[in-house]
């Protein structure tokens, strides 16, 4: 079969398996799941592989009319974002393993274990639905089939949400699921303006429209509608109750299913039609700017550890966003590479404090305290999420930040205040992120053991836990040392800027 | 003209309009066989629909002269492309319904089955009649017809059923009435009733007092009949109160019939531009649309009963033909009339499940539903479907005909049609959504910490087969609706495009 088409079919093939033996075995869930997307990994890697080296892999299915088709494109943007989106999704299925375990076990203590057994293998076939939503969006060159692994991705949140999720699961499901289909709505709307203009629903006929009015238009739906996605301000209303209280194990999912929208914006509007976004940029880095500063503090005043983690995606997304709308080469190359950085970092970083509280039961960070000693992995897991996250090397975040704003400033207008602004806006968010990663760092982990802890069983997670997260830090580090092939790869699309 | 005469269109109308009255003389003596007897000649029916789809997409449109008196003295039946569209429409869903009215008609009206039977195979008649006749003197005889079996169905419902069902009485007789006034204009004003007729002899007359009256009467009319808003009161009573079965049929199929026949005098019989320009018709019918559309919604958001929701919702379903159909042109009439098809099945597969729901444990109220899915999955299933098709996601048949009335807002530069598009989808996803959370969810997690513990998931109780084939069925048409719906544009819209619609933009 077609790499592509094996790349998307696999999860949702996955997903069958674990539903057809939820009954026989139903403790097989996570690992079928796991292996399934460990090969698809594997195979997007290989997918990325022969990018490089080659031409872009194009591959054409069934087509509905009116001009909706199943088109799959691994070109130098696509096949990179693939892969890291996959290694992360294959690590979190692997942490939900024991996570969701201990999950189902507090949630739904009164059913019986055949009740629980099915929860489980309910939430393994629910699983590979992101994956699937993802590899939809990331490959496919149609916008109502984006649109479509869009709406996926929402209602697939808003199941895992509402069943394995924490305080007010339901209601808040029913805020991400309304915040989702509301973007995706204005998405189609968009859409559709491309296809009265230019009577096409493919990406690659998105230039024919450049310069026309109803480019403007559809542009700025895009952006609203992305935006909503992103969590830019003022549409980041939802953002902090729907990451804190998901399962943690979707977390680092969460944070790529926002920050996806700059994928899809790169794709829709800052490449094929650059000049109409062009008087949208500077509106783009203020919202941004706002944002990085806004969410800082936001994230500086939380004192529960999901919720911390939560709020720090805030900011972390509009870096990405600034980088975006300063629309050079370089920035938007910075742009991508930050949000695979962001997305890795905050994957190790929200796991880890889902360790914590997977560990001690425990969600406020002062009730914590000096874990270090009985947890040693986990504290390095947590350094290494908060360096991830602050942009220091050897991480990939640092490589982002140092393009992404030498790509800022290589653009004329930045000598004015906006320049100006986005040089202490960006190094408040920087002082601030780094003040709030390690000052919770140094509560949870540091100093004397907090008297609650005593004679508790405090020990590092089993494996399944911490090694997918020691590989996705190893997989930032090596990208942070060795940025050239990734920025290479980005460059064959992005470049043409 | 080359007239391609069959005898495909009466071996529609025939079998539900004989076994009708057959069906009170075998029920007499032997009650089992009422059952049996309706679902064959509703299949008939509905392999005569086929067959005259397949004629109608090969050959053009079918006429039948019924005695052999051709028009414009005689009666005529004339299927073409729309006309096929409707049929196949009508036919697919009372079979279905039929089917899955067996172990609903038992438990709520029991022994009552033979009239229910006999009068609802009338109904049947009377639809498919509607859709296939060429006249329009004959087209007001089914439509009485649909509507007097209609109050009948709804009166034997539970409840204040015969309220709504006089309700419903005197508000359709006055749709009725318009209508027939309407056709007495025009023959005065023209001195033919058949259809085609009409179309030649009326071009020169569209400044004639009668004919501008006779066009609005029949616009009011229509709309009455429509449940178009602000005339919809009579609607949600009648839905609600109805028994399952019914409440299934009539709102999938009666509005619909009615919709049908304001676009057959409104394209058709008349050209469009009359609608357009001499009375400006098409303009008050979009903003009209767009009202329904949302306060049809906001209505559905506050009903705590399931049935009553449903209506209220469908009076907002209205509202997205009637814009599509305001909007005129080719990509709001594909829209109009995808979504006339779409939403028969699922209207009609959501009230299926209120049945379904409703049969089995005996619950009316949305929050009385709590952990549903444990105990109904399948049925629970069906309602995800059809509510995702409601708010318009693909694959399913929804997103297609909201895909082409916003493209149609779009090519007539309404961008508050746009607007109202995106709104109301999103108000069916606050009343819809809200279903679903009871459906999938038994408790609200509000428990401190991490939740309250839940209830063990109670024992499977599915629906029977005569109930939970039909659902499925009706599933499987959504999404297939949705896939070929190219198939459906192509060789049932396009082919029946009325020419002079506004703009020069092709719907594909």
């Amino acid at each position: 079969m077609p790499v592509l088409l094996q790349i998307l079919l696999i999860p949702a093939g996955a997903s069958l398996v674990v539903a057809l033996t939820r009954r026989r075995l139903p403790q097989a869930a996570g690992w079928i799941t796991g292996l399934a997307l460990l090969y698809t990994t594997g195979l997007a890697g290989t997918v990325t592989l022969d990018v490089s080296r080659g031409a872009p892999i194009r591959e054409d299915y069934l087509v509905i009319s009116p001009g909706i088709e199943l088109q799959l494109l691994a070109d130098g943007l696509s096949a990179p974002t693939l892969s890291i989106v996959l290694l992360l999704c294959t690590g979190l299925a692997f942490y939900s393993i024991h996570y969701i375990e201990h999950r189902i076990a507090v949630l739904y203590a009164a059913a019986d274990p055949d009740a629980q057994a099915a929860h489980y293998s309910r939430f393994f076939a629910l699983l590979p639905f992101f994956p699937l939503g993802f590899i939809g969006t990331i490959l496919s060159t149609n916008l109502v089939a984006v649109y479509f692994f869009m709406e996926v991705l929402t209602i697939t949140l808003f199941f895992l949400m509402a069943y394995f999720g924490y305080r007010e699961r339901v209601r808040v499901a029913m805020v991400s699921l309304s915040w989702g289909i509301v973007g995706a709505l204005l998405f189609l709307v968009g859409t559709l303006i491309v296809y009265s203009h230019t009577g096409s629903l493919s990406m690659a006929d998105l230039p024919g429209m450049a310069g026309a009015p109803p480019a403007a238009g559809a542009v700025v739906l895009f952006i609203v509608s992305l935006m909503m996605k992103l969590a830019v301000v003022p549409f980041h209303v939802w953002m902090p109750s729907v990451h804190a209280e998901h399962p943690t194990c979707i977390a680092g999912l969460l944070a790529v299913y926002a920050n996806l929208a700059i994928y899809i914006l790169i794709r829709v509007a800052v490449l094929p039609l650059g000049a109409d976004m062009a008087p949208f940029g500077p509106v783009l880095m203020v919202l941004a700017l706002i944002t990085m500063v806004y969410g800082s503090l936001l994230t500086l005043a939380q004192t529960d550890i999901k919720r911390l983690a939560a709020c720090s995606t805030i900011s972390q997304i509009a870096y990405s966003v600034l980088g975006l709308g300063a629309l050079t080469a370089a920035s938007v190359e910075g742009s991508m590479l930050f949000f695979l950085s962001h997305i890795m970092g905050k994957t190790v970083f929200f796991s880890t404090a889902g360790i914590v509280v997977y560990v001690t039961g425990i969600r406020d960070m002062n009730a914590l305290g000096g874990l270090a000693a009985r947890m040693p992995v986990t504290t390095v897991l947590w350094i290494a999420g908060c360096l991830m996250l602050s942009g220091f090397p050897p991480f990939s975040s640092f490589a982002a930040e140092w393009i992404m704003f030498t790509g800022i400033f290589d653009r004329g207008t930045m000598t004015g205040p906006l320049g100006l602004a986005v040089a202490v806006g960006g190094l408040t968010a920087v002082v601030l992120t780094v003040a709030y990663t390690f000052g919770a760092a140094r509560k949870i982990f540091f100093g004397p053991l907090h008297p609650d802890l005593r004679g508790k069983d405090l020990r590092d997670p089993p494996w399944t836990m911490t090694v997918p997260l020691l590989i996705i830090a190893a997989t930032s580090m090596a990208l942070g040392l060795y940025p050239d092939p990734m920025l290479a790869l980005l460059d064959t699309v992005i470049g043409t800027l | 003209m080359n007239v391609h005469q069959s005898a495909v269109p009466i071996l529609v109308v025939l079998p539900p309009l004989v076994a009708a009255f057959l069906l009170p003389v075998v029920g007499w003596r032997f009650r089992s066989a009422v059952y049996p007897l309706t679902l064959a000649a509703l299949a008939f029916s509905c392999a005569a629909a086929f067959a005259a789809a397949r004629e109608v997409t090969l050959r053009g449109p079918l006429h039948y002269y019924l005695g052999g008196w051709e028009p414009p003295w005689g009666i005529e039946f004339r299927i073409d492309a729309l006309g096929a569209l409707m049929l196949l429409m009508l036919t697919v869903i009372t079979l279905l319904v039929g089917i899955y009215s067996k172990r609903s008609v038992l438990q709520e009206i029991p022994a009552k089955e033979v009239p229910f039977y006999s009068v609802y195979l009338l109904l049947a008649a009377g639809l498919i009649g509607l859709v296939s006749t060429a006249d329009m003197f004959n087209a007001y005889v089914f439509l009485e017809i649909t509507s007097l079996t209609s109050y009948a169905l709804v009166s034997i419902g539970s409840g204040a059923a015969v309220v709504s069902a006089f309700r419903y009485v005197i508000l359709g007789t006055v749709g009725a009435a318009f209508y027939l006034l309407a056709v007495g204009y025009l023959y005065a004003a023209s001195g033919t009733l058949n259809m085609a007729d009409l179309a030649e002899r009326l071009p020169p007359l569209y400044e004639s007092p009668a004919v501008l009256v006779g066009f609005a009467f029949l616009v009011i009319g229509m709309s009455i009949k429509m449940a178009l808003f602000p005339m919809h009161t009579w609607l949600p009573g009648a839905y609600s109160h109805a028994p399952s079965a019914v409440s299934a049929l009539i709102a999938a199929t009666t509005t619909k019939a009615a919709a049908y026949l304001l676009i057959r005098v409104m394209f058709f019989v008349f050209e469009p531009r009359f609608a357009i320009e001499i009375i400006p018709v098409t303009t008050v019918l979009g903003w009209m649309g767009a009202l329904a559309m949302v306060l049809g919604s906001v209505m559905a958001i506050a009903q705590s009963d399931l049935k009553r929701m449903l209506a209220y919702s469908s009076v907002a379903q209205i509202g997205y033909i009637v814009l599509g159909i305001g909007l005129a042109n080719p990509a709001g009439y594909t829209g109009a009339l995808l979504h006339l098809v779409n939403h028969a099945f699922m209207k009609g597969g959501l009230f299926l499940v209120a049945g379904a729901i409703l049969y089995r444990t005996g619950r009316r109220k949305i929050h009385e539903f709590r952990g549903l899915s444990g105990q109904m999955p399948v049925t629970t299933f069906v309602f995800t479907v059809c509510a995702f098709a409601m708010i318009g996601i693909p694959p399913t048949g929804g997103f297609f005909s909201k895909f082409y009335l916003m493209l149609g807002a779009i090519e007539a530069g309404n961008w508050v049609f746009v607007g109202v598009i995106v709104l109301s989808s999103l108000l069916a996803l606050a009343y819809l959504a809200n279903v679903l959370r009871y459906l999938y969810f038994p408790t609200d997690g509000n428990g401190a910490g991490s939740g309250a513990p839940d209830a063990a998931i109670p024992r499977r109780q599915y629906a029977p087969w005569t109930m939970l084939g039909p659902m499925v069925a009706i599933t499987a048409g959504i999404v297939l609706l949705g896939l070929f719906n190219g198939e459906v544009v192509e060789r049932f819209i396009e082919p029946a495009l009325p020419a002079g619609l506004l703009g020069s933009g092709v719907a594909r």
